[in-house]
């Protein structure tokens, strides 16, 4: 007797346009946004096989905010063709509600309202308000895609969970003068002027994970503004000190300076080395395949990535006006400062602009 | 103590005698033996060619997944990088067959390093006409089928 035959039903396809449909989802659960969008314009059955999956998608968006508008406009730099995709309606009160902080596609925004602050989701327009009457200029947001959970950071160091009655505080450790916050994986990354303090957020309070010294990587923060004493007197310098966990988990703090009312910066980027059991920050002269998203306070993966240049810091400024913010980029092969895109600076009149990193999934 | 082979036969009924540790990558293999141990298993729909590298890329990868146990960083660093050259030989159509026979004998991993080749092919193109012409594939919309896509793609939000 001969063992049953290995075979299907259906002789295999000759043609990639017969590929399975189940096969076709696998491919396309691989493909940026865009090339998931010219993938799924091939033909009528790869369209088929594109609705069954959403795609993975890796890079940064832009979300500008056009003045006294109900949508947002999305740049996605990927897109060779520099057009900005709009956003469906997202609520009467938007033109007048700024955008304070994003988790992927959400964001938390603040209104002169009844409802001070909300969170947003900009493709599923789900909108939750918020019950709390005050947050700090630049706090964290963290949200659950499922159970909607939600976290809100303060930069003041206090954090309100969902189901809380008030702000709590993070520890008594650290002063509240901070120069800069990142959340990544559940823990918290907090620099002061001396010391850089790791929190865990995954348990029911935080807990304190570690705390560095930051030795001279951080210079206090000034920021170029005039003096409203003497109007002719400058802070001659900008400085910013920020906080970036990269890719692979290294913690890094990034340095700025600026000479006042320009268009020059310098950066330089330290590393946290704690092998041999010592801890100690290294400087880095170079970032690799990677580019760090300063306001969001990671590193992508920018080899390869049409349109996001690789060893780059990708920064927003809105020391030279007040009203906008516009988006730079700093070449750490060059030491070249760019503004960034072109067509998104000049031709559009929007007020305020960020990255964020969109998700097209709900996992 | 010799190892047990198994007898795989292609399409065109070339036998292939294979260590069954190594046949049994394919999930559906394993099973197949042990329901039915000491038999050939005639694998109809797939050639020398594609059953050969499949067998090919079992063996590369029995080895690693014996060899220590606990398979170290640097070898399966070196296992990666031998996927990727492995899967940069087989051309298009030679990998849409591979890509099935991974499916057929439901082998995971080859299933991962097809379907990755394939989305970076994809991905290397500039628009859909070069996506066409790479995997030789017709354009049957109708225009307006491709307007209308041409306006989801405007408004993808």
């Amino acid at each position: 007797m001969a063992s049953p035959p290995l075979a299907l039903a259906q002789s295999p396809p000759h043609c990639w346009s017969e590929l399975p449909l189940d096969l076709m989802q696998l491919i396309f659960e691989r493909l940026s946004f865009t090339d998931f969008e010219r993938a799924k314009s091939v033909c009528s059955s790869w369209l088929s096989g594109s609705r069954r999956s959403k795609p993975n998608n890796k890079i940064p968006w832009m979300i500008l905010f056009p003045e006294e508008k109900n949508y947002c406009l999305l740049f996605n730099p990927e897109d060779k063709k520099e057009k900005l995709y709009k956003t469906q309606h997202l609520g009467d009160d938007l033109a007048d509600s700024f955008c304070l902080a994003t988790c992927r596609s959400w964001l938390l925004m603040y209104t002169f309202r009844e409802v001070p602050f909300y969170i947003l989701n900009l493709l599923t327009l789900e909108r939750i308000n918020l019950p709390i009457s005050y947050v700090s200029d630049s706090p964290i947001l963290w949200i659950d895609e499922r159970s909607k959970d939600y976290l809100v950071i303060s930069d003041d160091l206090v954090y309100f969970k969902k189901g809380d009655n008030s702000w709590k505080k993070i520890s008594e450790e650290l002063s509240d003068f901070h120069e800069g916050m990142v959340f990544k994986d559940h823990k918290l990354y907090c620099l002061t002027d001396d010391v850089l303090g790791v929190f865990d957020f995954s348990g029911e309070f935080p807990v304190k994970v570690y705390r560095v010294n930051v030795g001279g990587c951080v210079k206090p923060e000034t920021r170029g503004q005039i003096n409203m004493h003497d109007p002719w007197e400058f802070h001659h310098l900008r400085r910013r000190n920020n906080v970036v966990v990269t890719l692979g988990g290294d913690v890094l703090i990034v340095r700025s300076k600026s000479p006042a009312m320009s268009y020059s910066w310098n950066f330089r980027i330290f590393k946290l080395d704690s092998s041999n059991g010592k801890t100690k920050w290294e400087e880095m002269v170079s970032l690799g395949d990677e580019a760090i998203l300063l306001d969001l306070g990671i590193t992508v993966l920018a080899k390869d990535q049409e349109g996001l240049t690789s060893n780059s810091i990708y920064f927003t400024g809105d020391e030279l006006n007040f009203y906008r913010t516009e988006i730079f980029v700093f070449n750490l092969d060059t030491k070249k400062v760019e503004q960034l895109p072109p067509l998104v600076s000049s031709s559009v009149s929007f007020s305020r602009a960020r990255w964020f990193l969109p998700s097209f999934r709900n996992d | 103590m010799s190892k047990k082979m198994i007898v795989l036969k292609s399409s065109e009924g070339v036998s292939f005698v294979v260590e069954e540790a190594v046949a049994r990558q394919s999930k559906i293999i394993s099973f197949l033996v042990e329901e039915f141990p000491d038999r050939e298993l005639p694998l109809t729909n797939m050639t020398s060619e594609i059953l050969r590298k499949t067998i090919e890329y079992c063996k590369k990868h029995v080895v690693e997944d014996d060899g220590g146990g606990d398979s170290s960083s640097s070898s399966s660093g070196d296992l990666k990088e031998w996927d990727v050259k492995f899967v940069a030989e087989i051309d298009q159509p030679r990998l849409m067959d591979l890509l099935m026979a991974a499916n057929y004998l439901d082998i995971p991993s080859l299933l991962d390093v097809t379907c990755q080749k394939v989305a970076d092919t994809i991905a290397a193109c500039n628009d859909e006409k070069e996506i066409r012409a790479t995997f030789n594939i017709e354009n049957d919309f109708t225009e307006e089928e491709v307007e209308a896509i041409r306006m989801e793609n405007q408004y993808p939000i």
